[in-house]
């Protein structure tokens, strides 16, 4: 049985991507931040039969959380085959360039860039063992510079949140390089923006997040021919998915 | 007399900054960290003729010290023209994705990125006391998503993962900061002086430091009609 860790699967995008990646058969590591949420997500899933999944406590942002994780995993199975860095902050307002304070800047690095590249160099041993390890990271097209500069991108004028926006840019560079350093294995690992969905992220508004998951799950699941190192919007562009950075 | 504060000026791309930017003309404020090598610098300068120049210590990563400059160059001027940006690290190395240590890569942002936005935050003020601010945040082909996707680029294994990351998070504040000014005379652009002999690469750089220099002056002193939020190098418009 293949095995996936999702981070901030709690609820929301992850807790619908952790769903799908158990429908087709995974066992899943439901990560969260707060260990008793957790566990109501994995009772949900147990509720409607989906039973191969368990809850392990993961701050991010939080380098002995991130450890005793990986140790408890360890124990658990000797390979992972898919990491999903889904936790992520949005940075709250202001969240202009001139107003945003430095600790709101602070606080989305620490959970958006350099959270994953904690959790992702913890569990890069574990992935390796795999034959076909999968990384996705969780970004978004607001962290597209290339759409950000176009006047004629549909949400130039309402998606400039510069705090998040940043963040998933340097979260964008994390993966090329990440996608680099592992090109000759067996590794597929890219930033796949889920679109704009209705979660607590955005109050509610947007798509499915039975769709937003969907993407996921593909760049997940992809087969030894599939693409690495690439920024993907199933939501910008529907024909190949992928956007420029 | 126009005014510019360039950060990290004591040396190198920023050092030389200034100084062509005095011969123009402008009264240029050379931010250093180091008072004694900031002042080693101001009389470097002024050896050359050069007398338009002044030192306000500043430390990018510490906020007070920000302050402190902001309050100390309040006292001298109403109007700053320009703010370069040039303070920049490059980290310990070795910065692979996979192994690289967090501690470094948080370093690396302080100065790169977060020491830019509240530098411009805090200067804000000043500049908007002028009829054409100018804002040029030296940043770094390195930091281009879209060179460092292409395998036949030149420098496609100086896969620096701090470094890198914290340029294009830095190019992602100018396309933020330009978005909020564009109905007004602000012109903020990224700009990549390319690779130049400074002990950013223990000389190793193929580009001399006035020919860096003189890119930056050239975003500058833009006109008014010039561009902003944008990404540039010797050679013209770099992809993001």
């Amino acid at each position: 049985m293949k095995t996936a860790l999702i981070t901030g699967a709690n609820k929301g995008i992850g807790f619908e991507t952790a769903k799908q990646l158990l429908q087709k058969g995974f066992y899943v590591y439901i990560g969260s931040r707060n260990l008793e949420n957790g566990l109501q997500a994995v009772e949900k899933l147990k509720a409607i039969n989906l039973t191969n999944v368990e809850a392990i406590q993961i701050d991010v942002t939080d380098d002995n959380s991130v450890k005793n994780a990986r140790t408890e995993i360890g124990k658990k199975t000797d390979i992972l085959d898919v990491l999903i860095n889904n936790a992520g902050i949005n940075g709250g307002v202001p969240n202009t360039a001139l107003e945003a304070r430095t600790d709101q800047f602070l606080a989305a690095f620490n959970t958006n860039v350099f959270g994953v590249a904690r959790v992702t160099q913890a569990f890069i041993d574990l992935l390796k063992k795999s034959p076909e390890p999968r990384i996705v990271m969780v970004s978004s097209s607001v962290g597209s510079l290339t759409l950000q500069s176009d006047p004629n991108w549909l949400a130039y004028n309402f998606a400039k949140y510069a705090v998040y926006g940043s963040s998933k840019a340097a979260l964008n560079m994390f993966t090329i390089h990440l996608a680099y350093e592992l090109r000759d294995t067996a590794f597929k690992v890219n930033a796949v923006c889920p679109g704009y969905t209705k979660t607590d992220f955005t109050n509610h508004n947007g798509g499915e997040v039975e769709e937003a998951a969907k993407r996921i799950v593909k760049y997940a699941l992809l087969d030894k021919d599939g693409v690495s190192g690439k920024f993907i919007s199933e939501e910008t562009n529907p024909t190949t998915g992928e956007i420029a950075w | 007399m126009k005014t510019v504060l360039i950060t990290g000026a004591n040396k190198g791309i920023g050092f030389e900054t200034a100084k062509q930017l005095a011969q123009l003309g402008y009264f240029v404020y050379l931010g250093s960290r180091d008072k004694a090598k900031g002042l080693d610098a101001i009389n470097k300068l002024k050896d050359a003729g050069i007398s338009n120049v002044e030192l306000i210590e500043l430390d990018v990563t510490d906020i007070n010290s920000i302050k402190q400059a902001k309050q100390e160059l309040e006292t001298k001027i109403e109007v700053l023209d320009v703010l370069i940006n040039n303070a920049g690290i490059s980290g310990e190395r070795p910065q692979n994705a996979s192994g690289i240590e967090l501690e470094n890569v948080r370093k690396v942002f302080e100065t790169n990125f977060f020491g830019v936005i509240q530098t411009t935050q805090q200067f804000m003020s000043l500049l908007k006391k002028s009829d054409g601010p100018r804002i040029v945040n030296v940043s770094s082909d390195l930091g281009s998503l879209t060179s460092h996707s292409n395998p036949d680029w030149e420098f496609y294994d100086f896969k620096l993962t701090a470094y890198c990351s914290s340029k294009a998070a830095l190019n992602a504040f100018t396309v933020m900061l330009a978005y909020e000014f564009k109905d007004t005379n602000f012109k903020v652009n990224s700009i990549n002086p390319g690779y130049t002999e400074t002990d950013f690469n223990q000389h190793r750089g193929t580009k001399s430091v006035a020919q860096s220099a003189s890119l930056i002056v050239k975003y500058a002193t833009l006109e008014n009609n010039g561009p902003t939020g944008k990404f540039y190098s010797e050679e013209g418009e770099t992809a993001w």
